[in-house]
């Protein structure tokens, strides 16, 4: 098999190039500069006599039409890049995320690619109320204007991604929860949506039962790259997370106390800010602003929303390898496992 | 949203979109999915009104949605392709005015819409507005006596749109639509019509365009200028014992009529009267608006308000297609008065070159879901 690869260099995008590599398969890499790439995907070719080869593609996402040609004799696109920054204009969210993922399939459909995998977020969703069930077929979030540039872009190329799947064309989408592993570059460990520190203790806007939808990363490359080997999955829709029941007090448990985490942590209720952030977000309406983006943030996290991952586990045929507690040590420092 | 909602698919989604969707939202529809030959101007309509599908063209809109509803909301010259294509799967189309440009795909539209059984509607929105359905109260009750005339006004420049270059006359074909269909409305059938274009440059550019129309019924004028100022948007009926005059812009629909009174007050009494009527109404209508009961385009969601009960029920929608069809025919009879040759409006050197130039870029698109449509006029209802 040859898989064309963007986003091979981050840090869900490293390992799944690492399996690819690993089950035989030549990997075309997408990347920005390929001299700070080069020495890793040598390291990758040679893990073993099966390996297959990694060739690096110098290009961006911002210019599609610069590299399409290399998608030529390529089974399989993973598609995992996407403008990752939290500043910049909307235009490069635009550039780089969505209209990428527009051309990026025009491109693979052209080339006659067999299976596009898609890799989004379970960030995207609207959370009507309180408790509520998400699942594939959930509606996006329906302020995305609030949400920040990143999970908008996300939900805008999600949309273009489902168009593709459903007019036939062999997509697959992979949406996975929050993702943590010891080399993230900047959140290892989830810890909440709002949280603070005091003297070593963690307070946490949030409350004990509600859910924590968190994958492990090396857990999301498996499913990943089910998604793009699996026979017969095309146009379907995939959301991942390791454990849908997973509360926040159970996984803070497992979390506390290891190297460099909260000794325990704390818990506030959104309730708490709810009338001072309603205050606020009344002046800004009341001053002709847009509505306040925090305020609107705020009230999403006070709700809890319980991802179902039935046609992960059924039709993918995935399961996450690596439990809670070895995931948890692997991020804080422990030995992989 | 109930089970028994209509699914609604949107196609082009330029300026009027933004109307129709609250309005199909209001009407019990559920707007299942946008379609756009440009996927970045479907997300961020999509994005604004939590719309949950986007496609590429009307036939993929159908396929991934399967609609019981199309809005064909895509420039004039391409309606005729997007609606056929969805009336021969059986989905009812309500489609933007004027229905079509060539009164050849009006009379393909009315084949497809004949041959499904699905139901066609044209936007005449203005029919709806509330001013215009008291007028046709009014005279259904015969309160204006005999109809003798019927003039109407429609001053203004055309929004700059790229396909404006695709159609007869341009921008001013472009404001022809609604002041037409309000006064076909009285006159029935076009019988004859003389056609007068004026410029004052003299440089053979139109910024007057008057059209004198007998109609089975009455007969009528109708005037497009796009030198007056302001943008005046009227229609007047002239009755054998009452003059009703319906201003578009602002709302509101004045009655003139004699009184049997004596002498010393037969004079100020009618402007009393009329003062009043415009007075009292304002205060409704600017009362209605802040609280929300009455929107931007008023007669549009009325419209399509209509046209959903009819789909429910079965029954005849708002706007007939032959009403929709008169109006793409008589508009081709006023370019023939003229003399047949394309007609340029004083402001069209404008814009022209850069038009000419998107429209180009729209056409290389290749598909008939296109970009946008756009109300004639800047909306100043208030």
């Amino acid at each position: 098999m040859r898989a064309f690869v963007t986003g091979g260099t981050g840090f869900l995008g490293r390992r799944v190039v690492r399996r690819l590599v690993e089950r035989g398969d030549d990997v075309v890499m997408l990347v920005r500069d390929p001299g700070k790439a080069a020495a890793w995907a040598d390291a990758q070719s040679e893990a073993g006599e099966q390996a297959g080869r990694v060739e690096l593609v110098e290009g961006n996402l911002g210019d599609v039409a610069a590299f399409a040609d290399q998608l030529a004799g390529c089974d399989v696109v993973y598609h995992m890049g996407a403008r990752v920054l939290s500043h910049g204009d909307w235009q490069l969210f635009l550039d780089e995320t969505v209209v990428a993922t527009e051309r990026l399939i025009d491109a693979a459909v052209e080339a006659g690619v067999g299976r596009f995998v898609h890799v989004s977020s379970l960030g995207i969703f609207e959370i009507a109320s309180d408790g509520v069930t998400i699942t594939e077929d959930s509606e996006y979030d329906h302020q995305p204007m609030l949400r920040g540039y990143y999970t908008r872009s996300k939900i805008d190329a999600d949309r273009i991604a489902r168009r593709a799947a459903r007019i036939g064309q062999p997509v697959v989408i992979v949406r996975p929860g929050q993702i943590y592993g010891h080399d993230h570059p900047s959140e290892p460990l989830f810890l909440g949506r709002v949280n603070k520190r005091v003297r070593g203790r963690a307070l946490v806007v949030s409350k004990p039962s509600y859910l924590a939808p968190i994958v492990y990363v090396e857990n999301a490359a498996d499913a990943v790259v089910l998604a793009g080997t699996r026979p017969g999955l095309e146009g379907r829709v995939f959301n991942v997370i390791d454990d849908s029941d997973l509360t926040q007090s159970r996984y803070f448990d497992e979390v506390a106390g290891r190297p460099g985490c909260p000794a325990a942590f704390f818990y506030l209720p959104v309730a708490l800010f709810a009338p001072a952030v309603a205050a606020v977000d009344f002046l800004h309406r009341l001053l002709k602003r847009r509505p306040w983006a925090a305020a609107y943030q705020l009230r999403r996290s006070g709700l809890n929303a319980r991802y179902a991952t039935e046609p992960a586990r059924a039709e993918l045929g995935w399961e996450p390898r690596v439990g809670l507690r070895d995931a948890v040590v692997a991020s804080t420092g422990g030995a992989s496992p | 949203m109930t089970d028994s909602s209509l699914k609604v698919g949107v196609v082009g989604t330029g300026i009027i979109a933004e109307t129709h969707v609250p309005y199909i939202r209001k009407a019990g529809g559920r707007v299942v999915g946008l379609a756009d030959i440009s996927l970045a101007r479907a997300n961020e309509l999509a994005d604004r009104h939590a719309i949950q599908n986007v496609y590429r063209s009307v036939g993929e809109l159908i396929e991934g949605e399967a609609p019981d509803v199309i809005h064909v909301l895509t420039p004039p010259h391409t309606h005729a392709a997007v609606a056929i294509e969805a009336l021969e799967r059986g989905i009812h189309v309500l489609v933007e005015k004027p229905m079509a440009v060539d009164p050849a795909d009006a009379e393909a539209m009315i084949a497809a819409a004949a041959a499904s059984g699905a139901m066609l509607t044209v936007d005449h929105n203005r029919l709806f507005d509330p001013p215009m359905l008291r007028a046709h109260e009014l005279v259904a009750s015969g309160a204006l006596g005999e109809i003798v005339g019927v003039e109407s006004y429609q001053a203004g420049l055309a929004a700059d749109r790229p396909w404006l270059a695709s159609m007869p006359g341009g921008s001013l074909g472009d404001l022809i639509p609604h002041p037409l269909y309000l006064q076909l409305a009285f006159l029935g059938p076009v019988l004859d019509l003389e056609a007068r274009a004026f410029g004052a440059a003299g440089d053979g550019r139109t910024d007057e365009l008057r059209v004198l129309m007998q109609g089975e019924r009455t007969s009528g004028v109708l005037t497009i200028s796009t030198g007056a100022k302001p943008w005046l948007n009227t229609l007047k009926i002239y009755g054998t014992r009452m003059t009703v005059e319906v201003n578009c812009n602002n709302m509101t629909i004045v009655t003139r009529r004699d009184y049997d009174v004596p002498k010393i007050i037969a004079k100020p009494l009618p402007n009393l009267d009329e003062a009043w009527q415009l007075v009292s109404q304002t205060v409704a209508s600017t009362v209605n608006f802040l609280r929300g009961t009455v929107r931007y385009y008023p007669g549009m969601g009325t419209l399509i308000d209509r046209f959903y009960t009819a789909i429910r029920g079965g029954t005849e929608p708002p706007v007939g297609i032959e009403q929709g069809a008169d109006v793409v025919r008589v508009t081709a009879r006023i370019w023939e008065s003229l003399g047949g040759r394309p007609l340029a409006a004083a402001r069209d050197g404008e814009s022209g070159a850069q038009s000419g130039r998107e429209s180009q870029a729209a056409a290389d698109g290749g598909d008939a879901a296109g970009s946008n449509d756009d109300d004639a006029v800047v909306a100043v209802e208030a």
